[in-house]
């Protein structure tokens, strides 16, 4: 079936979403639950409940807590719209790197950053490289032994190709799914959807075209 | 922690910088990238330097180091087997008159010129000067070699070049020294083209041009027409139509200096060596096109530049010959070009270029289709 703008922007926006329904009524995920894992200790008696405690026992991610992320992988270009030429189908496979950090605002719900790079090879030799720079919206939950995440992030990107670039707003929407390492340690994966429109303006609006692409990466999370 | 900080900060600081020199609203990315077409070119000019094309019959040649050909109404190219081997290494090839030449040898020692009158089998040719061919030129019909003979001074471990040049004699069988244009040091000989409008035969070193009008008069030949004590001659060609561009000498520099007909006219058309010069029809009219060389400072060409004698630019993937959907960037770009031909009975232009190794998806060897009124596009030959 041929993708229309609707059908894409729909899937964007499912991707968009919040689902903080999934999340609703985890059972919780104490640090000291993980597997391997002891309670932080911070001099006092972990044992007694508290109000922090009681907090997180609907989510264990508390306001406070930090996250450093670092990812990889497979960037899979999805289409180009709309269809002047070939399509996306003028891109091969490439590759994706990116660093993210998170700050929980409230339980499970994180604000960040994440700059990325990606890497994607044209069938003409040339090299498209995208670089964005987001901000973040996540929420998180857990069920034993595993994390979850959904996420949405807006930001700038720039992309270079054939020793031109843009630069313009994008947005990101997806998911993770991670094994809780260790008390410091998530590892997982996380596809993502990027939305990259081109945007031209004045004589050359003709030229505005909207890029998606599956960032399929591995990643792994530092929880400070 | 502190060391993620002052990364994080240094990434974001760099960022705003890499914007100012990111935008260009005129560019599309997903415009230009759903434009391109895979270039589908034969292995044999995979990341390999093509020099030459030309026409024989029916027939394309085309020279690496050895010498292939196709049909003009084919596409698929196949080695010209040359003296009953299709082991040799080739110096040059060229048509001249109704033969082809192939000049073939890695070693000195080894040089043999070769003929054909069907570009299938060769006759070996003897009686050949003194000292070994490196190339041959072919101006109006007659053949012209050029030797090269190296004295080594054992004492210093260095030597002289010396660079002759020779006309075929038909008549004789038999190369005849062009009069004075023998033992130069200053270079090989850049170029000989035959200017049919005034019947003069033109020969080039790096710092002198030399004409005659009758080639066979050994006696005569030897005017050097133009005093070039501040220019480095590069190439020499001979290229236009009195209804288009006008038939013209051109004399190109190391410095990008383009020269019609003498050195007072003169189209500075950019800073790196120019090679050679071909008139192609353009929207109704003619237009030239002006290949680049390898700059000796930085190592890299410039593909070539479009336009006429006075105003060119510089081709790229929006000019006139390669086409918006031809890829220009990962074909000719940033390559020297060493031959341009331009055939009018299939509105075809080719270019020989040195395409580098650093993609398999470079050729040494272009083809673009004229239309009637615009360009097809590179296409990997």
């Amino acid at each position: 079936m041929k993708l229309s703008g609707v059908a894409v922007l729909a899937a964007a926006a499912l991707f968009l979403l919040p689902l903080p329904a999934l999340a609703a009524d985890k059972p919780s995920l104490r640090l000291a639950d993980a597997p391997g894992q002891e309670a932080p200790s911070d001099g006092g008696d972990n044992s007694a409940p508290d109000d922090s405690a009681s907090d997180s026992s609907d989510n264990p991610f508390l306001p406070g807590e930090q996250l450093l992320g670092v990812s990889a992988g497979l960037q899979i270009p999805w289409f180009i719209l709309p269809k002047t030429g070939e399509g996306a189908a003028n891109l091969k496979l490439g590759g994706n790197f990116g660093f993210q950090y998170q700050y929980f605002l409230s339980p499970g719900f994180s604000v960040g950053g994440d700059l990325a790079a990606s890497y994607n090879a044209t069938i003409g030799g040339l090299s498209l490289f995208i670089l964005p720079l987001c901000a973040s919206a996540s929420y998180w939950w857990t069920k034993l032994p595993f994390e979850f995440t959904v996420f949405g992030e807006a930001g700038v990107y720039m992309m270079r190709e054939n020793h031109e670039g843009i630069i313009d707003p994008m947005a990101k929407a997806g998911v993770g799914a991670y094994w809780r390492l260790s008390s410091g340690w998530s590892v997982g994966l996380k596809p993502t959807f990027w939305l990259i429109p081109e945007i031209h303006y004045g004589n050359y609006k003709s030229l505005t075209q909207t890029g998606g692409f599956i960032e399929t990466s591995l990643s792994a999370v530092y929880h400070l | 922690m502190l060391r993620l900080r002052r990364a994080v900060g240094a990434a974001l600081a760099l960022f705003p910088v890499l914007l100012l020199f990111s935008c260009n609203n005129a560019y599309g990315i997903f415009d230009d990238i759903q434009g391109q077409t895979k270039q589908k070119g034969s292995d044999i000019f995979k990341k390999t330097t093509a020099y030459t094309v030309f026409r024989f019959n029916n027939s394309y040649f085309a020279s690496t180091a050895k010498l292939y050909t196709r049909p003009v109404s084919g596409s698929s190219w196949s080695k010209v087997s040359v003296g009953g081997t299709s082991s040799y290494f080739l110096r040059s090839a060229v048509l001249c008159g109704s033969k082809v030449y192939a000049l073939t040898g890695e070693d000195s020692s080894d040089v043999k010129l070769y003929s054909s009158s069907d570009g299938s089998s060769w006759t070996q040719m003897t009686s050949l000067p003194t000292y070994p061919l490196d190339t041959l030129f072919s101006a109006n019909g007659e053949l012209f070699a050029v030797s090269h003979r190296f004295d080594e001074d054992e004492s210093t471990n260095s030597g002289t070049s010396y660079f002759s040049l020779y006309h075929y004699d038909t008549g004789s069988t038999s190369f005849v020294p062009v009069a004075n244009l023998q033992s130069l040091t200053d270079s090989s000989i850049r170029g000989v083209v035959y200017d049919d409008t005034n019947s003069r035969y033109y020969f080039a070193s790096e710092g002198s041009i030399y004409y005659t009008t009758d080639v066979t008069n050994t006696s005569s030949i030897s005017t050097t027409l133009f005093a070039t004590t501040s220019v480095t001659i590069w190439y020499l060609s001979y290229t236009g139509t009195a209804s288009g561009t006008g038939k013209h000498l051109y004399i190109t520099d190391t410095d990008g200096n383009l020269y019609r007909d003498d050195f007072s006219t003169s189209d500075d058309v950019n800073s790196t060596p120019l090679s050679v010069v071909a008139e192609v029809p353009y929207s109704g009219g003619y237009m030239l096109v002006v290949g680049t060389d390898t700059d000796s400072s930085s190592n890299a060409a410039e593909g070539y530049y479009e336009g006429t004698f006075g105003s060119f630019s510089r081709g790229n993937k929006n000019s006139i010959v390669a086409h918006s959907s031809s890829i220009f960037n990962s074909t000719v770009e940033n390559f020297p070009v060493h031959c341009f031909f331009w055939d009018s009975a299939t509105d075809d232009l080719f270019v020989c270029i040195s395409p580098g190794t650093s993609s398999s998806t470079y050729y040494g060897l272009y083809k673009s289709h004229y239309n009637g009124s615009s360009w097809d596009g590179w296409e990997a030959q």
